[in-house]
Order: structure tokens, then sequence, then C-alpha cells
């Protein structure tokens, strides 16, 4: 977590096996919010570097040689909490995009994201949100709505009314300001409607989710 | 198999049909009833050699099991339940009637020499034809499954390699071109690399809501120049007003992209039991709903116009400096009939 924020920029650590990738974002992350501190290609060298320079927000490539994205933060999760993760991907297979956020991802984003929106995305990660691509909000939403919930844990099976609406808004592509607006609730709320969604996608027991997600390659 | 992923093997890379052909019900009459009339055959030659009854009628029992054992050698790649136990049920059948011609030939006396090394060898012969077959088609089925799985193999490498180098280098090419040719260039190569690994083949006619979406704007991002990056929320079969419903998106993401300068477009279906929704958006210069100028009335209209014709809606919201979206209602025929007065 973040505690000046005026005072230090959030430090980023960037994890993508191609060094022109990594090289390309490093140059579009200039933001006086932010500073690249570190990067790592692989697995291995990821979860060393993290241990070592623990920052505020990783942004972390899905598909990494020796592993998987979920591979890193299972071995920093742990021990580092304060470490934020924002899964990046050109990904199409569900199956990887869902099991990085269930290991505990706090967003997931394209490679296409435009920079400053990736800025935005980091910042809000770094700040305990959660980030959503539409993409995510779509594959939310039909996970959520297609059977009856698990009667042993409803509250987690379940999408509230207006966490529908506002997974509704960012499947649109709204951004949480705008949401709010067309809401008229604060942005505070729409955040905190976002994260209790994640931590859904989390926990829920929606146990074929993921074979399921890969079925319709949703995200 | 409509949603098979990327890492499944393909159907489009082909299927290996497996071995053996499965035989019409009517081949399957004619041949028992040949059989039948082959091993009568035998057995009025047998007699008319003069061989006795202890030879033809293991020979008889022999014809008899091959004929039911043959029907087994059209055993498919997979079989239900019902179907594997009735398999079995009739080579066991088979193999009991070779075992009881054996014994009677086995039963035979050895003053009888020469009959009995006819007979056995006509219930070798028997086996062979019983079993022949049935090794023969099981052999090939075996070896077709080992390729369709290496083909597989093969593919699922081959994916995961084009996704980790190639999507991505198009990616690369996407975000940092600042040439507009290049990075439209780039974005067809990607749309297509994802299509032929993940989805069906592109020029095929859409059968499905979401392929036909998918195809319509696979076009629009190809003469504008735009990214359209579209969300799609369960699933439907193209009818009548599916098919208009896909036409007004169309004519929406044209307009938005003529006339937006925005340099993406998101689209958004959610497929409810009893309503379609379509948003089109854009975050590009927007408009003031009241002064929209002559071009784009028309292009309302012909948005409006496919709607109306299967009952569905259209709204516009703009705002200068904002953008535009642009919102599409389909309500869906609820088959009410069953639900009596």
């Amino acid at each position: 977590m973040v505690n000046d924020m005026d005072d230090k920029p959030i430090s980023v650590v960037l994890v993508d096996d191609h060094a022109l990738f990594r090289a390309g974002v490093r140059a579009e992350l200039v933001d006086s919010r932010l500073e690249v501190i570190a990067e790592a290609s692989d697995v291995a060298e990821a979860i060393e570097v993290i241990a070592a320079r623990q920052p505020d927000v990783v942004l972390l490539d899905v598909h990494l040689p020796g592993g998987d994205g979920s591979a890193v933060i299972a071995a920093i999760a742990d021990e580092y909490p304060d470490v934020s993760f924002l899964a990046l991907s050109v990904s199409d297979a569900a199956d990887d995009v869902i099991d990085t956020i269930r290991a505990g991802a706090r967003g997931y984003v394209t490679k296409s994201i435009a920079p400053d929106e990736l800025a935005e995305a980091v910042v809000k990660v770094a700040g305990g949100d959660a980030v959503f691509s539409p993409r995510l909000a779509g594959f939310v939403l039909d996970a959520f709505s297609r059977d009856a919930p698990d009667p042993a844990h409803p509250e987690l099976d379940r999408l509230t009314p207006r966490e529908q609406e506002v997974m509704r808004y960012l499947a649109r592509g709204y951004a949480y300001k705008e949401i709010a607006r067309e809401l008229t609730i604060s942005i505070k709320t729409v955040e905190s409607h976002a994260s209790a969604v994640l931590r859904k996608l989390q926990l829920t027991s929606r146990y074929e989710l993921t074979s399921w997600a890969t079925r319709r390659r949703l995200v | 198999m409509k949603d098979l992923s990327g890492r499944e093997p393909d159907r489009h890379i082909g299927t290996a049909h497996a071995g053996p052909v499965a035989f019409t019900a009517a081949t399957d009459r004619t041949r028992v009833l040949g059989m039948a009339m082959i091993a009568g055959g035998v057995l009025f030659l047998l007699r008319w050699l003069g061989l006795g009854d202890r030879i033809v009628w293991p020979v008889l029992l022999v014809g008899a099991g091959a004929v039911v054992a043959w029907q087994t050698d059209h055993v498919e790649v997979v079989l239900s339940g019902t179907e594997r136990r009735l398999a079995i049920a009739r080579v066991a059948g088979g193999m009991l009637l070779v075992g009881s011609g054996l014994a009677a030939v086995v039963s035979v006396s050895f003053s009888a020499a020469r009959d009995g090394i006819f007979a056995t060898m006509v219930v070798l012969a028997g086996a062979g034809l019983i079993f022949g077959p049935w090794i023969w088609s099981l052999a090939n089925e075996l070896t077709a499954e080992r390729q369709a799985r290496i083909r597989a193999d093969e593919r699922s490498q081959v994916a995961a390699h084009l996704h980790d180098s190639v999507l991505q280098t198009l990616a690369l090419i996407q975000r940092q071109s600042s040439e507009p040719g290049t990075v439209a260039l780039a974005r067809r190569q990607e749309r297509e690399l994802r299509g032929w690994l993940y989805d069906g083949p592109i020029g095929v006619e859409a059968t499905d809501l979401r392929s036909a979406i998918r195809d319509a704007a696979a076009e629009i991002e190809d003469m504008h120049r735009v990214r359209v990056e579209i969300v799609v929320v369960g699933e439907l079969e193209l009818d009548e007003a599916g098919t208009a419903l896909v036409a007004a998106t169309r004519e929406a993401m044209v307009n938005a992209a003529k006339w937006s300068q925005a340099d993406e477009i998101a689209v958004y279906v959610e497929i409810e039991p009893a309503l379609i929704s379509v948003f089109v958006r854009d975050r590009g210069v927007g408009f003031v709903p009241a002064d929209i100028g002559m071009d784009r009335q028309g292009i309302a209209n012909s948005i409006l116009d496919r709607l109306d014709r299967v009952g569905g809606r259209a709204e516009v919201t703009s705002e200068v400096g904002e953008g535009t979206e642009v919102r599409l209602f389909l309500p869906r025929v609820v088959n009410s009939n069953t639900n009596g007065e």
C-alpha cells in the first residue's frame, strides 16, 4: 500500500519476457506518480527482484518462461502482502487470466490499453482498488448470471444489482469516474463495488469457472 | 462444437477420421445373409465330399460364430455403454461357437486324422475370418487416434509459440508505431491470427451473433483504421431479427468510425432471456444531438429502420468532447403459447 503518495512515487516492477515491450511500457509510464524501479523477464528473476525491491505494484505478464504469472504471485503474496499485482497480457486464453486473478492479482488489462489508462490502472491498484478491463467485466457478468448460486456461499456466488450495474458500465468501456456520474454515486462507492466483485471472483466456489471461461473464450 | 478453445484440437485443422467406416444396417443384413449362404454352401460341399456329421456340425458352429463376430468389426472410436456391452457379448458368443467347434474337432478320433486336420484348418480359417477384420480395424483405430493426438499436441505447441512471440510482437508494433498504416496492418494480422488460434475461420458466414458482430467489426477496422473492442455476454444463434440487429450495430460502428475521430470503439453486447442490448461507444468529439447534420440523420435512420422492422429500438446519447453512445435494444420473442389462456 502507498502511504505517502505525495512524497514518494508508486514503485513499479515490470515483469515481461519481451525486453522491447518492457522498454516500451517503461517509456510510456512517464507519470509523476509512478516510478519503474526494476524489470524481470522470467518467473525466477521476478520472484528474486520483487522480494529484494518490494515494489508497490508489479505489472505482470500472464505468460512467462518458467511458469505463469500466477506462480510469481503464489511465491510472493504470503510473504509480502503489500505488493499488489496487475496482470498485463495479450492473452485470449481465459484460463490464464482467471488463474492470475484468482492467484491474487488486483486487476487485468490488455496490452492494447492506452498509456494514460495504464498509468491510471497502476495508481488504482496501488491504492488497493480493482481494475477491470471491459472483457473481464463481461466475463464476470456472464459467469455470475448463469446458474443458481452455491447455497453454501450465496454471498460469494451472486452479484448485487448495484455490482451488476457497475460491471455493465465497465463492460461498455466506462471509467469509474463516468460510472459515478451516470449512477450519481461517488467514485469511492464505484470503487468499493468493483473491489467487492473482484473479491467474489477470487473466492467464489464456482468450481468450473476456469474451464467454463476457456470454453467461452471470454477473457 | 462452437466453442473449442485454442488449447484443444481444432476442427479446421482436419479431424482424423478413425479407421473403420460404420456399415449401414442394410449392408449389415446383406452381409449376414451372405455369410449364412456361404455357411450353407460349405455344409453341402462337405456332405458331398463324404465327410461325416462330426466334421459338418463343428464347421456349421464355426460359421455361425463367424457371422456373429463379424458384426463387431465396425467398432467405432466412441461406443456408448450399451453398445460396448453388446459388442462384447457378440464377440463372446462368437468365441463360444468357435470353441465348441474346436472341442468337437478335438473329440474326433485319431483314426479320422485326415478329417481332423482338414477340420482344424477350417476352424483356423474361421478364426481368421472372425478376428482378422476386428484386429485390423482396432490397429487402424489406434494409429488414427495416436495421429490425432500428435496433431493436437503439435497444434497447441504452435499456438502457444505464436501467442508468446507473434502476438506479442504485433501488440508491440501497435503500441509503438506512429505510422497509421503499420498499426492497421499489425491490427489486422493480430485479428486474423487470433481468429485462427481461437475462433472459427474468418470468411465463413457467421451463424451466431458473436461471430457476426466480430466479422462486421473486422471489416470496419480495415476500412476506417480504428480499433473495435468487442465484449459479448451470452450466446445467440442468428435469426432474422438477430441479423437485422447485426446490420444496425454495423451502421452504428461505421458511424462512430466516420465521425467520432476516436481511435477506438467499444462494443458491448448482452444477450438476456427477454432482451438483447448493444452499446456502441466512442470517446470521440461527440455532437449536440439537437443539431445533427443530414448525413448523420441519414445514418441514424438507417439504424432505426433496420431495428423498427424487427421490433427493436435505438437511442443515441452524445456530448461534445465526451463522445457518443448508440444503444440498440431488441426484445426477444418469448414463446408464451404454452402458457395456455
